[in-house]
């Protein structure tokens, strides 16, 4: 709620107490409100530090006056230097219809509270803002009576493109549901679909190789396990010409098979020891590359 | 740190286990929802046709029977299609049930409308110069008014409707008041009165 500061500040003349207790109202603007406009307004009630605010005696929101409803009250608690500070932010409603520019007198209303003396009440006084005519006194004469009055306006429509957008995003959706469903339970046309053997072989090897662990005879026995899941059974050299009538896909590959195979059969019936680790490595990891291309193209 | 990982490890791995376990029949719930949503959003929309229909025809003058839980636009239009035919008591019907369910806009236009319709009756016996048959239907008027602008304070049609209707009648505070809350705005303590129409010189 904004309030100008600058607003009519009413001190309680409290005879007995006066410097115990005040009451400050502030409003937004003290003038200008139309029918039907609402007033905020600020009462600030300040009150020795053991006092207690009986909340029952504020003012209810409803009806006040035949032309003014309290509509809103809100209670905020502080304390300031060793005193007490209620701060009512309270709206009112104009209902009040002007003639001419007035001012219309806001009740007050009583606070209790209880001290250590006892209880006592705190009177927030009346105050005044100003209401303004919504139009002249004498208006032009119109043919109709009725032509004085707004007109009724025309009647809204019911908002139908966002539940028919909201549709189709939502079916487009189903829709990429359904293709996962197929795609999981291999329905068609994802029937065809095979693992990729060679390709998560490919991504092992070369992790293998960057973490620097990776001996040659543990990566020509992957390569191996590798080659036995795309056969079924276990692939030995003598068994590649059938593969490669089944798999024509790895046709172009030949002679990097038998290479491979030479390969490992020196490394592990030949006895050979000294052969050069990174430069077959190499190799091997470059013959899977090219086994996983082969294998998503066909 | 290594236990942590160790963990963390253990923990991803049950994971992805849960995940390949329940991947087929998750997929399925969501296939099978967006459908059900889908279907949902296709029924409002073909509604809102529908309604759009039905407003279509009653701002063109033709009459069609609405539900008094349908869509507040609906309800509104129809409302007005009464309202602008005098038809209060029918209008009033339905703007209680408009009271009872749509939103604070749909609500004060509702009321306003019907104070519209108050205030052309009030216009009617007031040309026939029967000022005190006009009396209540400005009260009323003013009454529907008041609770347009309650709904929606920034009502400014309601607001210089009012202004017409209370030049009509004023409303007279019957004593002067000096307390505040504890006063009540019962209608029955204010007196109010119409100004005779001008007759002309004797």
């Amino acid at each position: 709620m904004r309030i100008a500061c600058l607003a009519l500040v009413l001190a309680a003349t409290l005879p007995a107490c006066a410097q115990e207790t005040t009451v400050r109202i502030r409003s937004a603007r003290p003038f200008g409100y139309f029918v039907g406009d609402l007033i905020h307004a600020r009462v600030d009630v300040s009150a020795p530090a053991d006092a207690v605010l009986s909340r029952a005696s504020l003012p209810n929101p409803g009806p006040l006056t035949g032309s003014l409803d309290l509509r809103d009250v809100k209670l905020s608690e502080t304390s300031e230097n060793g005193a007490h500070l209620w701060r009512l932010d309270l709206t009112y409603q104009n209902f009040y219809v002007a003639l001419d520019a007035r001012d219309i007198e806001i009740p007050g209303f009583e606070l209790s509270i209880s001290t250590a003396t006892g209880a006592r009440t705190i009177a927030v006084p009346a105050w005044r803002i100003g209401v303004s005519p919504l139009r002249e006194v004498a208006p032009r004469k119109q043919e109709q009576a009725s032509d004085y009055l707004r007109p009724d306006g025309s009647s809204a429509f019911v908002n139908e493109a966002t539940p028919l957008n909201l549709a189709f995003a939502s079916g487009a959706a189903a829709l990429l549901a359904l293709l996962l469903v197929a795609r999981d339970r291999a329905w068609p046309p994802f029937q065809q679909r095979k693992a990729r053997i060679f390709s998560a072989l490919a991504r092992e090897i070369s992790t293998r190789r960057s973490a620097d662990d990776a001996t040659l005879a543990a990566t020509i026995q992957s390569v191996h396990r590798g080659l036995d899941r795309a056969n079924g059974p276990i692939l030995l050299s003598g068994d590649l010409p059938e593969f490669l009538r089944r798999h024509p896909e790895f046709k172009p590959l030949r002679s990097d098979f038998e290479q491979f195979f030479e390969t490992s059969k020196r490394l592990f019936f030949g006895g050979e020891s000294s052969m050069d680790d990174d430069c077959a490595a190499e190799q091997l990891a470059q013959f899977v590359s090219k086994l996983a291309r082969q294998e998503r193209s066909g | 740190m290594t236990a942590f990982a160790t963990r963390i490890a253990i923990l991803r791995n049950k994971t992805r286990a849960l995940w390949r376990e329940t991947k087929s029949s998750f997929l399925i719930a969501i296939f099978l929802a967006l459908i059900l949503t889908t279907a949902a959003l296709l029924a409002e929309w073909r509604g809102a046709v529908d309604a759009n229909d039905a407003i279509e025809a009653l701002r063109e003058g033709r009459d069609v029977a609405v539900e008094a839980n349908g869509w507040p636009e609906t309800i509104l239009a129809r409302v007005a299609f009464l309202a602008a035919r005098s038809e209060i008591d029918r209008a009033r019907a339905l703007v209680e049930a408009l009271d009872r369910s749509a939103s604070i806009e749909a609500r004060a236009r509702g009321h306003y409308l019907l104070a519209n319709a108050l205030l052309r009756k009030a216009f009617d016996h007031i040309e026939r110069s029967e000022l005190e048959a006009a009396n209540p239907f400005v009260n009323l008027a003013k009454r529907e008014y008041r609770r347009a602008l309650q709904l929606a304070p920034d009502y400014w049609d309601a607001k210089f409707n009012l202004d017409v209707a209370a030049r009509i009648v004023r409303d007279f505070p019957d004593f002067e008041r000096n307390s505040g809350d504890e006063l009540s705005a019962d209608p029955k303590k204010l007196w109010t009165d119409i100004p005779g129409k001008p007759k002309g010189l004797p």
